[in-house]
């Protein structure tokens, strides 16, 4: 599993598949790309087969059962907001035009970081949701740490999180505020950061991007007859279901990567260390990477370990860090971000809630 | 004459996989689509999820039938006669779940699940300060879930209560003492927390793992490895057959 892991993360390059072939020429690299292409291409074939054989090798075994009861869930829940997240972006793609998300969010202004990470107020999305929404919002121009704001706070800071972390806590509300504005802060904090390392360019991939067996969305007249508004409508359905198509294996593979995670690592070796000076944090924060839970339910198993007497900074930085970062979200970032960049938001993001748990609760 | 006819039907596969390419998209929205309405009718996604959120799956319903609108409206044959590998792969691994669902239906999170998930405890939800009137989450109809049970474990401190479950025995094995257990499930079955309460039956019991049983018997609290868990001292421990799957999990 590891391995194929792996392979899925050479997978950037594998958009440069989806360019026109004189694309491709003009690539510097464009022998290694094509490689890598191939070897993630084996990685999610093989992904497949081994699924597959599985279902054929161990059907009748109790972890098998364990396996695709937990798989199945996690896909049957994130489904759904996936689809939804992918119709935003499709509605964002075709009526958003570009001028007005760049006068609403000017590039190079560093408040609109402060404006992305609270969106999720407004804008209630769980993570699985959110990284076509961000992809589509990259694409019309928004700045690319207000959108990495947007994509670490947006599943914490919105009311549906703050109502399950108040009823996992039996309206306990100084843990809501607390995961409310750990939540805001490290978003805007890793936001900012990102917007310093990184431009756009280097961090998000092309607008060649777009989804495979995808036509290029023809320019509509602005004459603001019904039909042509229909047509705008079927147009911005047509891209979400290109997106869905495009995305949804990430969700498929990160679901399964939990599954099997959940399966077989049991949740009493972590808590087993919890008496280890320091370990609590990190031993519960690679928990939330390990589990992938939606962050409307991350706050119930969050308090599950309260009477295994994990302290609240650990279980803090459980609800904290899950939503923003887990296998399914990174193997989704793939698809928008490049792999360095992915790889510094995942280590900026993972020490920013480790030092913000270690300092605050001091 | 050999040579031509295998020609014409190479050519002839071809054209089909090359019009399957095509519709691939579709074949894919469809079979989701079959899965939700399937996982809807009658219930059975409750083996799976939340019953809260049955919206949600409506949601993907609408979606999915807009998505397959919005392709048979944007469908045409330009692109025809490309066997595209990355689109069979695409499908292939969307599939995946879909073929997951329909083997794993009929089974639900037991004792291998259990081991993985209990901690050192039998409580996911901590007792202290909360009155039976101030948790009274939703669970099913029965008057002995384990939900209830543990809690308002105080309410029913010395009471006589009865239970139904599923056993779990580990090591090493008291045929007289074993535990018994129900998930309770907050989204979906990947988030679902153990409940358990020890038995202590007069005589020794032949339930295996995962048997369903009825007990009945006095609620009460004992320490087991410095640790208060709650615990029924039974007279009765009866089988019982399995619940349908979707009633086999409490819901929060």
């Amino acid at each position: 599993m590891l391995i194929l892991l792996f392979l899925c993360f050479k997978y950037d390059k594998l958009l440069n598949m989806n360019r026109p072939a004189s694309d491709s020429a003009i690539c510097e690299h464009g022998r290694d790309h094509r490689q890598s292409s191939r070897s993630s291409r084996y990685a999610q074939l093989l992904f497949v087969l081994f699924t597959l054989s599985l279902i054929f090798l161990f059907r009748d075994t109790p972890q098998f059962h364990t396996l695709g009861i937990i798989f199945v869930s996690i896909v049957l829940e994130a489904m759904p907001f996936m689809l939804l997240g992918t119709l935003i972006g499709g509605f964002i793609e075709v009526f958003v035009p570009r001028e007005k998300v760049t006068r609403w969010l000017p590039e190079g202004r560093w408040w609109t970081v402060f404006i992305g990470a609270g969106i999720g107020v407004l804008f209630p999305v769980c993570e699985c949701a959110i990284v076509p929404v961000v992809r589509k919002l990259l694409q019309k121009g928004v700045p690319f740490s207000a959108a990495i704001a947007f994509l670490l706070g947006g599943p914490i800071v919105n009311p549906l999180v703050a109502a399950s972390t108040a009823v996992a806590y039996f309206a306990d509300w100084s843990i809501v505020i607390q995961r409310m504005l750990f939540g805001y802060g490290i978003a805007v904090g890793v936001g900012l950061l990102m917007g310093l390392l990184f431009t756009k360019a280097k961090a998000v991939h092309d607008q060649a991007s777009r989804a495979p067996d995808l036509k290029p969305a023809p320019e509509i007249p602005e004459t603001g007859r019904p039909a042509a508004w229909v047509e705008k409508i079927g147009l911005a359905v047509n891209h979400a279901a290109g997106d869905f198509l495009d995305i949804g294996r990430f969700l498929v593979i990160g679901a399964f990567c939990a599954a099997v995670v959940q399966t077989l690592v049991p949740r009493q070796a972590f808590a087993a260390v919890m008496g280890t000076p320091g370990f609590p944090i990190l031993i519960m924060m690679l928990l939330a990477v390990l589990l992938n839970l939606c962050s409307e339910a991350d706050a119930f198993v969050a308090a599950s370990f309260r009477s295994s007497l994990v302290p609240l900074p650990a279980q803090m930085a459980f609800m904290v860090l899950g939503p923003m970062l887990d296998i399914k979200l990174i193997l989704m970032y793939l698809k928008v971000f490049r792999a360095p960049a992915i790889a510094v938001l995942a280590s900026l993001t993972f020490i920013t809630v480790f030092l913000s748990m270690v300092v605050m609760y001091k | 004459m050999m040579v031509a006819i295998t020609h014409k039907m190479r050519e002839s596969i071809k054209k089909r996989i090359a019009v399957l390419t095509l519709i691939l998209p579709a074949i894919v929205y469809i079979t989701w689509l079959a899965a939700y309405y399937w996982l809807l009718e009658a219930g059975r996604y409750k083996a799976f999820i939340q019953p809260k959120l049955w919206p949600l799956l409506i949601l993907a319903l609408i979606l999915l039938l807009s998505y397959i609108a919005a392709f048979i409206s944007h469908f045409s044959g330009e692109s025809g006669g490309v066997l595209k590998f990355e689109g069979w792969l695409q499908a292939a691994i969307l599939f995946v779940p879909v073929v997951f669902l329909w083997t794993i239906y009929g089974q639900s999170l037991g004792s291998h699940a259990l081991s993985k998930r209990a901690l050192d405890t039998n409580q996911p939800f901590p007792m202290a300060g909360i009155s039976p009137q101030r948790s009274s989450p939703a669970t099913d109809d029965n008057a002995s879930s384990l939900l209830k049970l543990i809690i308002n474990a105080e309410h029913f401190n010395g009471k006589r209560v009865a239970a139904e479950g599923m056993v779990y025995r580990g090591e090493p094995s008291d045929r007289r003492r074993f535990r018994l257990f129900r998930f309770v499930v907050v989204c979906c079955a990947a988030d679902a927390l153990p409940l358990v309460i020890w038995v202590e039956s007069k005589v020794e019991e032949k339930f295996n793992n995962d048997d369903w049983v009825r007990i009945e018997g006095i609620f009460s609290f004992e320490t087991i490895n410095g640790r208060q868990v709650s615990s029924i001292a039974a007279d009765s421990v009866r089988p019982i057959p399995a619940p349908p799957p979707g009633k086999r999990y409490l819901f929060f």
